[in-house]
């Protein structure tokens, strides 16, 4: 195994992504980037500051730093799990770049060597930036004396959270391996881990209760993720590195020896049938169902269904929801369709076929979950919500994927349209709490918004029909 | 019966970024059972001329007629079918959904006579894999589906851009019988190619393009006759003989 080539690879791999991600709409312009870099410096600056001038009044001492730093560690688990994810999925959706690597003169294991120092750069990267205001707030608060809380609660625990993620995750891939299930390794370990990330999400709140319990009660108790922290605490902080160090060689060999024997090439499509061939609808939802992404969201939302469920949570049929995540691929999805021979519709047509395709898609796999309902009666006013906000999320996210267009499933372009679409809907959730609208004004308003929406759909499809067949020519040449 | 399949008059077209037009004064016609070639070097505006017949982007000047009608029209693209140079295809369909999707763009009943799926796989090398995503297809079998399409489907007009590169021997040969076949039924194809071989065998008359301009209109009778050569011809034309 050669350092030199991992290097090398490693940096092919990270030079790949920026370049991926700054090709994409304004970031191809220098001062576009520029900007966004000096609006993200500030942006750190600000929180810093706003984080350093509450921490004034509330962290007097070193027993409320340890708590904030113990608090903070639910938090770094949460965000090493979505960074790992994030990661992942690049790397699923860059099989290009990995079919290259396996033209190169690199051994399978330095290969992995390198994907997991991207990976991991990557996540301490993401977690140190996000974390970064806190310990900036710290160190203004209480100087060096906060350096040992912050390693041991940000970066011990980041490092050894993405390290057991690894382990899982190259456990799941060998079983599916030994099982022949190679063709579904990425959806598989994927939704696992989007469904572990929301699980723990759900039990972040309760975590961080707890520690605040202990804390309140004078007491430090031990929570898994507070680990290093509470060593460092209970027998000193040279024991807790030592534990850091021991963990982490023992879990990077374990990484090494569970990684894939050849890395599995992602496959973008499942051959899940289909009824009704021959419709004019049915490539449209062929092209939705068969994507791998698809069954990513319906396992997640199962699996977190099925949790509210035992719980006895109502709130279960909300998990349907997470169905729309896919909503934004809705235009690229079918975009090899409108390149075949002889495909000419309308724009019109063809946001209906997006809406209806994706709607039946929806409304099909979100039947399981409504059946759930029918053992536990007092969930039906919420099935009734769910119905209607899975309706309007469909619109909502075609006008999305059609402003957004998500073209070679850009992450970049991906997560800029669920910020605008999370963004609206906060948006609109606000104004409807301060405005308190009256029942049926609000009915109105939100019916109008759709027909807006399609409306908007329509006339975003008109123009890209019209920028594809004009965008090369001079005009009026 | 139109007197042309394909009838191009005075095309003009210039790219946004370049200062000279990929396409000038390009006039020319293919009759019906015709075999065209189209050849010239890379740049010359072949690929231009094709997107502009199947209406991909926007015509500036001139005049395009396929089967006698304007290129834009519901007939006109019903008649033609275009298998591009690169395999941009549905990659979550099968084989046969594909086909069978395409047949339904077309309006073509798959339960007529000549629709046999199985059959045109196993004659172009591809025995039981009509039934698998197109993902998993080699780069060979893609095309070998694309020009599937093209043979089930009939069109009075198939544009071929370079399509025939990188399919394997016996599936070349297929394809030559395929256009014996189509003449024979008045159907016409324009083949947009670089191999001179397989032009000298099939075609009966070369378009040579050069920087966007028409430059011969070769009849491969002609200039076979004394033991000519198709390529030295062209090179001629091209004005590199």
């Amino acid at each position: 195994m050669s350092t030199a080539r991992i290097l090398i690879l490693a940096r092919l791999f990270f030079r790949y992504f920026t370049r991926k991600a700054l090709s994409v709409g304004v970031l191809r312009c220098r001062l576009a980037r520029t900007l966004l870099s000096l609006s993200a410096v500030a942006g750190v600056t600000l929180l810093s500051a706003v984080a350093a001038s509450v921490f004034h009044d509330m962290i007097p001492g070193k027993r409320e730093l340890f708590l904030v730093m113990q608090v903070s560690t639910a938090g770094v688990v949460f965000w090493t799990f979505v960074v790992f994810i994030f990661v992942k999925i690049l790397f699923v959706k860059s099989d290009q770049l990995m079919r290259y690597t396996m033209l190169l003169p690199v051994s399978h294991r330095e290969r992995s060597a390198a994907l997991t120092l991207y990976e991991f750069s990557m996540v301490a990267l993401s977690v140190g930036v996000l974390f970064l205001p806190l310990a900036i707030a710290c160190l203004t608060r209480l100087g060096a004396e906060a350096i040992p809380a912050m390693v041991t609660g940000i970066f011990m625990t980041a490092v050894s959270a993405y390290l057991v993620l690894s382990v899982l995750h190259n456990l799941v891939a060998l079983a599916l391996e030994a099982f022949g299930g190679s063709r579904l390794v990425h959806i598989v370990t994927l939704s696992l881990m989007a469904a572990l990330t929301l699980w723990y999400n759900g039990a972040s709140l309760t975590l961080i209760r707890d520690i605040t319990g202990d804390y309140l009660q004078g007491s430090v108790g031990f929570h898994l993720v507070n680990l290093f922290p509470f060593l460092s605490e209970q027998a000193g902080w040279p024991m807790a590195a030592a534990a850091f160090l021991t963990l982490s060689a023992v879990l990077t060999i374990l990484a090494a020896f569970t990684s894939p024997r050849i890395f599995p090439l992602p496959r973008r499509f499942i051959r899940v049938p289909v009824p009704f061939a021959g419709r004019s609808l049915w490539p449209m939802v062929a092209a939705l169902t068969r994507r791998s992404e698809w069954w990513i969201a319906v396992g997640v939302a199962y699996v977190c269904s099925i949790l509210l469920w035992l719980e006895g949570d109502t709130a279960f049929a909300y998990s349907a929801l997470i169905l729309l995540s896919q909503g934004v691929y809705v235009h690229s999805a079918a975009s090899r369709l409108r390149l075949m021979p002889g495909y000419t519709r309308s724009a019109g047509k063809e946001v209906a076929y997006m809406l209806i395709g994706q709607a039946i898609v929806v409304a099909i796999h979100a039947l399981p979950i409504s059946l759930l309902a029918t053992v536990r009666p007092d969930a039906l006013d919420d099935l009734r919500t769910v119905g209607l906000a899975l309706l309007s999320g469909v619109i909502l996210t075609t006008l999305i994927a059609i402003v957004f267009v998500a073209e070679n499933d850009s992450p970049l372009v991906v997560f800029t349209g669920y910020a605008v679409c999370t963004g609206t809907l906060v948006s609109i959730g606000a104004m409807v709490g301060v405005l308190q609208v009256p029942g049926p004004w609000l009915w109105f308003a939100a019916a109008c918004t759709q027909v807006l929406a399609v409306v908007y759909s329509v006339a975003g499809m008109k123009q890209i029909m019209r920028w594809k067949r004009h965008e090369a020519a001079v005009p009026g040449s | 019966m139109p007197l042309t399949q394909l009838d191009v008059h005075d095309l003009g077209f210039t790219y946004r970024s370049a200062a000279t037009a990929a396409l000038s004064a390009v006039t020319f016609e293919v009759g019906p059972g015709e075999i065209v070639g189209l050849v010239g070097p890379n740049g010359s505006g072949k690929s231009t001329l094709i997107k502009l017949i199947f209406n991909l982007m926007e015509r500036q000047r001139g005049a395009i007629l396929v089967t006698g009608c304007d290129h834009r029209s519901e007939k006109a693209r019903s008649s033609a079918i275009y298998l591009p140079s690169d395999n941009e295809l549905p990659e979550f369909l099968t084989g046969r959904e594909y086909l069978r999707v395409l047949a339904g763009l077309y309006g073509h009943d798959t339960r007529a006579a000549g629709w046999d799926v199985e059959a045109r796989f196993s004659r172009f090398g591809m025995r039981g894999r009509c039934d698998h995503l197109i993902e998993d297809y080699s780069h060979g079998m893609q095309k070998k589906l694309l020009l599937s399409g093209a043979f089930l489907l009939q069109r009075q007009l198939t544009v071929i851009d370079e399509t025939l590169n990188g399919i394997d021997l016996d599936a070349v040969e297929m394809c030559k019988a395929e256009f014996h076949d189509m003449r024979g039924r008045g159907q016409s194809v324009l083949l947009c190619s670089h191999d001179f071989s397989l032009l000298e065998e099939v075609a009966d008359r070369v378009l040579v393009l050069r920087a966007g301009r028409l430059v011969a209109n070769l009849e491969v009778c002609t200039e076979l006759a004394g033991g000519g050569r198709l390529s030295h011809s062209v090179r001629a034309a091209l004005g590199r003989g």
